[in-house]
């Protein structure tokens, strides 16, 4: 029998034989708060209807233990490891905890998972990827380098998403939502919102979704370009300003020099009963207003 | 096979691998780029962020009425207050002696709590490994750089309000960022409650 | 300057370096002005430990250009963190340990690079191999399609000589894992050129 010829990258070689198995379930509050810490490796939540919090997966070698406690309506769970461990820390946990759970997670550099989970979620890590699914309660998102990526039910929640370079994108959520983001790019799909704050530096901004009537609508960013398409009709205010950018819209009337002396451009008109407001400022992104 | 030939080519497997340990010549000279590394002016990592945001102080700053000035507490973290620049807080614009003309600053509040973010963070900076270290230095030096960018352009147009409400709004965008990378580190790696 | 000699299955490469006691002295003079930020003296040491630090590289990436790469950050991690070096081994086997490390910390970045652009690449990057004889090669080329456990855990025991405890010490795995890596590199290894050597016949 022939082996695979493994690249170099990607090759994760053998388990190591003394790496640990956990597989540990205890009971818990229907929808009590579980909160998960680990620092490399992978976390995996799912919410399922039991009212139990079961923990399974891998320990790196070098973990020194599996804290995994109760205190009345909280779970705790964190891999704890050495102070300046420099290898076999790694942990891969699957966590399954009752629907109702509000979940909190903190992670270094390890990828955190979630689904099905319908209580309010923080999450956050310094390198590593989130992706979670919204449901019926708010979600906050934090992540330095790591990409954020939610997907919404369509319920309307807070949403708060920030990163400082990691891509931001969700899909279907409500609401409100404010996301911010230094060089990542930020991207609101679907979904309708009564309020929507997106902010970045140099990262760019896109907005396919609906603003509701009334609704309140904040884009500010330096260098990035904002292409924005309203998902239907718009009724609001509109206030955009640039300093060096271009302003392109499908709709309304065209832009002008705010000067004639000094470069800029701006565009302030009303569209429908004008009920909402929508201000975009950039200094040099240019900017698409459009709708569908 | 039978086992005698497996042993046998085992042992002669062995002594093969053993062989395979004599020094192998680079096929070119790796040296030049090496001492162009070691070469380099040293600069301490912990001053090298710490000047990254000393230059914040130098750097040319907004004046806001300390009237306008209104303490918030950064969100989700009730145990510390810093100072927020209101977006309305009244700019003063100030003529500088000299042939530069206008200068805009950010008062001593705006400081104080760029000191303690920034002592806050260093610490935190620390302990991430160098990739996050420097993801976070460089996206701080965007902000930097956005900054210097649009008070160029306000010294070329000291009253255009888009480009005060976005210097200001910049300036909290880096602290926030300072505030939040601290806290994500610190929730990551310290909280002992977690 | 280097002791050429081949490391033996059982004996440690500290014992094989065994230099001459002028030669252990005249190196620690070179550390000892390299601590001092002397980059002259450094020179000297990278001119009498490259070729060994890059076989080790060479032997654990399979590839060239990351093995010239894994020398030159092992140089530099050795450059910038040369008052760790105490002098209790030759400094040809501290190198070593730099550059394992070196060598593991290109590989979890390279994973994590991997991941975030999700991207699976069938091309693996060019092996190269260096032996003259013609079963050495076959070997070298078997090592290098080894998986990356086994093959790093069979390079610093079978080629390298070094013990599972210190295999395990350096690539940050416990010893009895060394051991179980090296069975599994053997037994990958045998049937490799078992088959190699059926096509030949």
């Amino acid at each position: 029998m022939k082996f695979i010829s493994m690249a170099l990258i990607g090759s994760l070689g053998v388990a190591p034989a003394f790496a640990d198995d956990v597989n540990e379930i205890m009971d818990a509050d229907s929808d009590g708060t579980v909160t998960v810490s680990n620092v490399s490796g992978s976390v995996e939540v799912q919410g399922w209807s039991r009212s139990q919090v079961e923990v399974t997966g891998e320990l790196g070698s070098r973990v020194e233990e599996l804290i995994f406690e109760r205190d009345d309506d909280e779970i705790l769970i964190k891999v704890k490891v050495p102070r300046n461990s420099n290898g076999g820390i790694s942990s891969d946990l699957s966590i399954s905890v009752p629907v109702g759970s509000s979940l909190q997670v903190h992670t270094v550099s390890a990828d955190i998972t979630v689904s099905d989970v319908e209580g309010e979620q923080e999450l956050e890590s310094v390198s590593g990827d989130i992706e979670t699914e919204a449901h019926a309660s708010d979600i906050e998102l934090g992540s330095v380098s790591g990409d954020v990526e939610v997907q919404g039910d369509n319920q309307s929640i807070r949403s708060r998403l920030n990163t400082v370079s990691g891509d931001i994108e969700s899909d279907s959520l409500a609401g409100e939502i404010n996301a911010e983001s230094v060089s990542g790019d930020l991207s609101a799909i679907n979904g309708s919102f009564e309020r929507a704050m997106l902010n970045t530096v140099n990262g760019e901004i896109v907005y396919r979704a609906a603003l509701l009537d009334g609704g309140r609508m904040d884009v500010e960013t330096v260098n990035g370009s904002v292409d924005i398409e309203y998902d239907g009709d718009v009724s609001a205010r509109f206030d955009i300003e640039t300093f060096n950018g271009s302003i392109r819209n499908c709709f309304g009337p065209d832009s002008v020099r705010t000067s004639r002396y000094a470069p800029g451009r701006e565009l302030k008109f009303t569209e429908g009963d004008g009920s909402g407001r929508v201000t975009i400022n950039t200094l040099n992104g240019s900017v698409r207003l459009c709708k569908n | 096979m039978n086992r005698n030939d497996d042993n046998n080519f085992d042992d002669e497997l062995m002594a093969k691998a053993a062989r395979l340990s004599k020094p192998v010549v680079p096929k070119r000279d790796l040296w030049p780029e090496i001492e162009q590394v070691i070469s380099a002016p040293v600069v301490r990592e912990r001053s090298a962020w710490n000047t990254v945001w000393a230059q914040a102080a130098a750097v040319i700053l907004l004046v806001g009425g300390s009237s306008g000035m209104t303490y918030m507490a950064m969100s989700g973290d009730g145990d510390s207050t810093v100072p927020i620049i209101d977006a309305h807080t009244q700019l003063v614009f100030e003529p500088v002696s000299g042939s530069f003309g206008s200068q805009y600053f950010l008062g001593p509040d705006y400081q104080d709590a760029h000191r303690v973010v920034s002592d806050n963070l260093n610490e935190r900076l620390a302990d991430l490994s160098p990739e996050a270290r420097e993801e976070v230095l460089a996206n701080i030096e965007t902000i930097r750089r956005a900054i210097d960018e649009i008070n160029r352009a306000l010294a070329e147009d000291p009253g255009n309000v888009l480009l005060q409400e976005l210097l200001i709004d910049t300036y909290r965008d880096e602290l926030s960022v300072m505030k939040k990378v601290d806290s994500i580190s610190n929730n990551a790696m310290y909280r002992s409650d977690i | 300057m280097q002791a050429a000699m081949p490391a033996k299955s059982g004996q440690t490469e500290a014992n094989v370096v065994a230099l001459a006691a002028d030669q252990a002295s005249e190196e620690l003079n070179w550390v000892r002005l390299a601590q001092g930020a002397d980059t002259f003296a450094f020179e000297k040491l990278y001119r009498a430990n490259v070729d060994r630090v890059y076989g080790l590289c060479l032997r654990m990436t399979g590839n060239v250009s990351e093995a010239e790469d894994c020398v030159q950050e092992a140089f530099i991690q050795a450059w910038n963190k040369l008052d760790k070096f105490r002098g209790d081994s030759a400094f040809g086997t501290w190198m070593h340990r730099v550059a394992v490390n070196v060598v593991l910390g290109r590989m979890r970045k390279a994973r994590r690079e991997q991941d975030r652009i999700r991207a699976v690449s069938d091309v693996a990057p060019p092996m190269e191999t260096i032996a003259d004889d013609g079963e050495l090669r076959d070997l070298e080329q078997a090592i290098n399609e080894l998986p990356s456990g086994a093959r790093h855990v069979f390079v610093l025991h079978a080629v390298y000589g070094y013990s599972h405890g210190e295999t395990g010490d350096m690539l940050g795995i416990a010893e009895g894992t060394s051991k179980a890596q090296l069975s599994r590199a053997r037994r990958l290894l045998v049937q490799q050129l078992d088959e190699v050597s059926d096509e030949q016949e």
